[in-house]
């Protein structure tokens, strides 16, 4: 079931995942659903999928997506990482719909990665975002912008905060700021509960919970140098002044005041003395 | 007609490198302007009398070739179980093939997420904790708290009757001076050498270089020597003398490598001038 987050522009798509301990990101005994999300930016005819979801919720996503864009329709795809969570669906996307433009990091090519994915004519759209590196090892956006349509772009970057190889996305249409594996936080009490954080909803969200969420994938956290972390995203974010925050897991943050408020939480969570 | 992607494999591979244990390497070529370079993306097959494991799957692209190599190498029997360190695409891709080709076998490790991941290999997950020992015939593998790991359900194993331990990402490491990319990478002809074989030896900055690219948490986290001291104690209390990484060269002379991948390690670090 997918939800639209701003009218013909902006859509979240994917099913919940149960916490039931067999789940390795969120923090012991987290109990409730996560949702998984893949998010679809629509620009006229243009559609750009963030993310594929999760290979358990394929059927959902697809056809969601066939609701969304038509069946066998076109769509590009951009992965914030080249995880399991982020790609699973690459393959059966690309069994039922035209993947126009692939935008990955990374030396691996995901058409590679599946069965039915070797074909020279997919392979050769596939465009990597992290080509250029410095002496030191980092990662550097390449393809800095993503055009969706004419006139509207998903602004990339490889962010300070992280883990494994990942991406962030910026969408100013929307104020929409893709951040894949962090502010993961929101879990829902029932797998049929609000999945977006915004105004109406109350909003029992704790420090504890942010830091246990961030800290159950980013374990490395408790024991680093957080500063410049904290720096980098205080600046993302007052660069930015997002609207929406859009992670790959977890509930989606919707409105100003709540980002403003989520973004405390987890500058406090990179700071662990206070948690 | 579709393509067939194979990945290259050395011909130097699969070798044995210890009682029981087989190194299968698919080497994935980068092609620079004046050159071709390589990069290790090992599996390991631990053999014993009446069973066998294989650890970490390769990635889907190199499959037809792992697959050929297991024919050889099990000679006609079936792979008993799979341990796969951790759920990246070089470690997990083949899974389903593996399942397909193999309907018995036990996907054994730290397999939470996997249901989310491989739906249709559920049945065939069998969750182990570090300690936990899997009998192959002669030879057992012993499940090993990962003590290097970026994703948090990521192990390491251990062969005692080899002496062989399996790092997954730890202890990977580049040992050419002028590398441009993050994945561990060597020259043809290198593939199938250990470290005690290799003409030049790794540099401290080759290591500091994978560190904090591969393990990104490196350059924020000062901890080096308390990480490499429980390694070593590890090393100890296990009677370890060979260490299996997934990408580098399988190292024959742990004595040796550890100092520099630790310089390298606390070379990765950001901040010397903040506190840790």
């Amino acid at each position: 079931m997918f939800t639209s987050l701003h009218a013909d522009k902006l859509t979240v798509l994917g099913g919940n995942i149960p916490l039931d301990g067999r789940v390795s990101w969120v923090p012991q005994g987290a109990t409730g659903f996560q949702p998984s999300n893949a998010y679809l930016l629509t620009e006229g005819t243009s559609n750009l999928l963030v993310d594929s979801g999760l290979a358990v919720h394929s059927e959902e996503i697809l056809d969601d997506l066939a609701e969304l864009i038509g069946e066998g329709g076109g769509v590009s795809i951009f992965f914030t990482r080249s995880e399991m969570d982020c790609v699973s669906n690459l393959e059966p996307i690309a069994g039922r719909f035209d993947i126009e433009r692939l935008f990955t990091g990374g030396v691996i090519n995901p058409f590679d990665a599946f069965d039915d994915l070797s074909r020279m004519a997919l392979r050769g759209r596939r465009h990597q975002i992290d080509a250029h590196r410095t002496e030191e090892g980092d990662s550097l956006a390449r393809a800095a912008e993503i055009e969706i349509a004419p006139g509207r772009v998903l602004q990339v970057e490889s962010p300070l905060l992280r883990l494994l190889p990942t991406f962030w996305g910026w969408d100013k249409e929307t104020g929409t700021l893709f951040t894949s594996d962090t502010f993961t936080h929101g879990v829902m009490d029932r797998p049929d509960g609000q999945r977006i954080i915004d105004s109406t909803v109350e909003d029992t969200t704790t420090v504890e919970q942010v830091a246990g969420h961030l800290y159950a994938k980013y374990e490395w956290i408790p024991r680093s140098t957080c500063e410049p972390l904290r720096e980098w995203l205080q600046d993302k974010f007052d660069t930015l002044d997002p609207e929406i925050i859009a992670p790959s897991r977890g509930c989606v943050l919707k409105g100003r005041d709540v980002v403003r408020r989520h973004l405390g939480f987890m500058l406090d969570a990179l700071t662990p003395q206070l948690v | 007609m579709e393509e067939q992607l194979v990945e290259t494999m050395s011909s130097d591979l699969p070798r044995s490198v210890a009682k029981g244990v087989t190194w299968m390497s698919s080497c994935l070529p980068f092609h620079l302007a004046d050159r071709v370079i390589h990069g290790h993306n090992s599996t390991y097959l631990v053999q014993g009398e009446h069973s066998s494991i294989l650890v970490d799957t390769g990635n889907p692209s190199s499959w037809p070739i792992i697959s050929s190599t297991l024919d050889e190498l099990l000679d006609g029997r079936e792979l008993t179980y799979v341990f796969p360190t951790h759920p990246e695409l070089p470690h997990t891709g083949n899974l389903p093939r593996l399942v397909e080709k193999y309907p018995n076998i036990q996907v054994v490790g730290d397999t939470r997420d996997y249901h989310l991941f491989y739906p249709q290999i559920v049945p065939n997950l069998h969750a182990k904790v570090p300690g936990d020992k899997v009998d192959l015939g002669g030879q057992e593998f012993v499940v090993v708290e990962a003590l290097i790991r970026d994703l948090p359900n990521t192990q390491w194993g251990f062969a005692p009757g080899a002496g062989v331990l399996f790092t997954a990402d730890g202890f990977c490491y580049m040992h050419r001076p002028e590398l441009d990319d993050e994945d561990p990478v060597h020259l043809p002809g290198e593939c199938g050498l250990t470290t005690g074989e290799l003409q030049v030896p790794i540099a401290v900055e080759n290591a500091a270089f994978f560190t904090g690219s591969a393990l990104y948490w490196a350059r924020f986290a000062n901890d080096a020597d308390a990480v490499y001291d429980r390694v070593l104690h590890l090393i100890d209390e296990l009677g370890v003398t060979s260490v299996a990484p997934t990408h580098g060269n399988f190292i024959s002379n742990i004595r040796d490598v550890e100092p520099i991948i630790r310089a390298g390690h606390k070379r990765a670090y950001r901040y010397e001038t903040a506190q840790p």
